[in-house]
């Protein structure tokens, strides 16, 4: 007789799980103001889905490259592929280029796709820092000695909790800002902040297997590129406003 | 089929059938570094060695071994291994431990099954045939247990924790 049976649900799935359904009802009940139909916006899901998959796993393998070079055969290639993981940034560009290319003959329709769907991306990535949190990865530095918040001892620093307080945080201030400007694009503002607050929570992490590469690691370099992407573009903009103006 | 026209509800519910599909994609491959299936097989001179390593989802044996694993199991690595006689199927379940505050310590409990056929060794001991069950957990050492037969003699008892050694020596030989 097995009168019951013993399910254990890893954390970071059921996280995961949560933070994407919550975005989802959050989108859905833009549809009408963004003017998205049901079924559009299914096929954008898809699409986004699809796009992170293939991001995150493409940017894993990239940091992957110089071991896989070292000892290269077809085996090791396809292991790579077969056995890489997954990784934020890749997956949030994943969806960034895959939705930039299924709108690319519809330049309004794009930028309302766009406007409709960033509050979604700090939103489910606030859940899924709390799984990895739970999981036990991504973590961060030692503690020595170790510290007690509210009852709860902690022997490294709780590098996800910070990144998703600051995504909770960065959901509201994008909601609040696409709520009062409808036609504000938050993408940049939500990657500029991203980039500066990943840059220095990196320093916290205490997993290395990520890539360094010249004392910084593979986020960090990406956040630096970033950055440096946003000032060259604002730079542009100013100068070309001032030619306008002269 | 028109979507558009269904209600707020059946239009939600479908948005958590997705989800689902999505996720149990997901919870295949797992999370981070430690993500996605892997497996491994070796021939040594007399035998070979085959293991598969699945991430994430659900438990892979008795979780009864393993209390307090709120964290949930982060791999369940199926081993089979066979050489000069000795035979083994086993289990190993790894999880993070209970401190989850992002402390990233490993536990993991085990079982599994070993028959051996070897010539009695004076120098060691071992038996010239026999067969058991074992389990185990990491939490405390010696803390491995053995029910089986060894030359026609019931026995059950610790066992020093010879079998996780032997799992986690193949687990690394295979790299899974």
């Amino acid at each position: 007789m097995y009168p019951y049976i013993h399910i254990i649900l890893p954390s970071y799935t059921v996280m995961a799980f949560i933070g994407g359904f919550f975005s989802l009802v959050f989108l859905y009940f833009r549809l009408e103001k963004y003017k998205i139909e049901f079924t559009y916006f299914i096929k954008l899901f898809l699409v986004a889905m699809v796009s992170c998959l293939i991001g995150s796993k493409t940017l894993f393998i990239i940091t992957k490259l110089p071991n896989l070079f070292s000892d290269f055969s077809i085996k090791n290639l396809i292991l790579t592929i077969l056995q890489s993981g997954f990784v934020f940034y890749g997956g949030l560009f994943g969806v960034i280029f895959g939705l930039y290319f299924y709108t690319r003959k519809d330049n309004s329709l794009k930028e309302r796709v766009f406007r409709f769907a960033v509050p979604a991306f700090p939103l489910f990535h606030a859940f899924g820092r709390i799984g990895c949190l739970l999981a036990g990865c991504c973590y961060g530095k030692e503690l020595n000695p170790h510290i007690t918040i509210l009852g709860a001892e902690f022997a490294r620093i709780p590098v996800p909790i910070f990144e998703s307080v600051f995504e909770f945080v960065m959901f509201g201030v994008i909601v609040l800002i696409t709520h009062k400007k409808f036609e504000i694009n938050t993408l940049p503002l939500y990657l500029i902040c991203y980039a500066v607050f990943r840059f220095f929570n990196e320093f916290l992490r205490g997993d290395e297997l990520r890539g360094i590469f010249f004392g910084l690691s593979t986020s960090q370099w990406i956040s630096i590129t970033i950055i440096i992407f946003y000032i060259f573009k604002i730079l542009k903009l100013k100068i070309n406003q001032s030619v306008c103006d002269d | 089929m028109n979507l558009n026209k269904k209600s707020k509800k059946e239009q939600i519910f479908f948005l958590l059938i997705m989800c689902v599909a999505f996720f149990g994609i997901l919870c295949i491959s797992g999370c981070d570094e430690d993500a996605c299936v892997k497996w491994g097989s070796e021939d040594f001179n007399n035998g070979s060695a085959v293991g598969i390593s699945i991430p994430g989802c659900g438990s892979c044996g008795d979780s009864i071994l393993c209390e307090g694993c709120i964290c949930g199991t982060t791999s369940c690595k199926f081993i089979s291994a066979n050489d000069d006689g000795f035979n083994l199927v086993a289990c190993d379940q790894q999880y993070k431990s209970t401190d989850c505050g992002g402390c990233h310590s490993n536990r993991s409990c085990y079982n599994g099954c070993v028959s051996f056929d070897d010539d009695f060794s004076e120098e060691t001991g071992n038996f010239d045939k026999g067969f058991g069950i074992f389990y185990g957990d990491n939490s405390e050492s010696q803390n491995e247990r053995m029910v089986g037969c060894a030359d026609g003699c019931f026995y059950c008892g610790g066992t020093g924790d010879i079998m996780i050694d032997v799992l986690s020596a193949l687990e690394d030989y295979l790299d899974i």
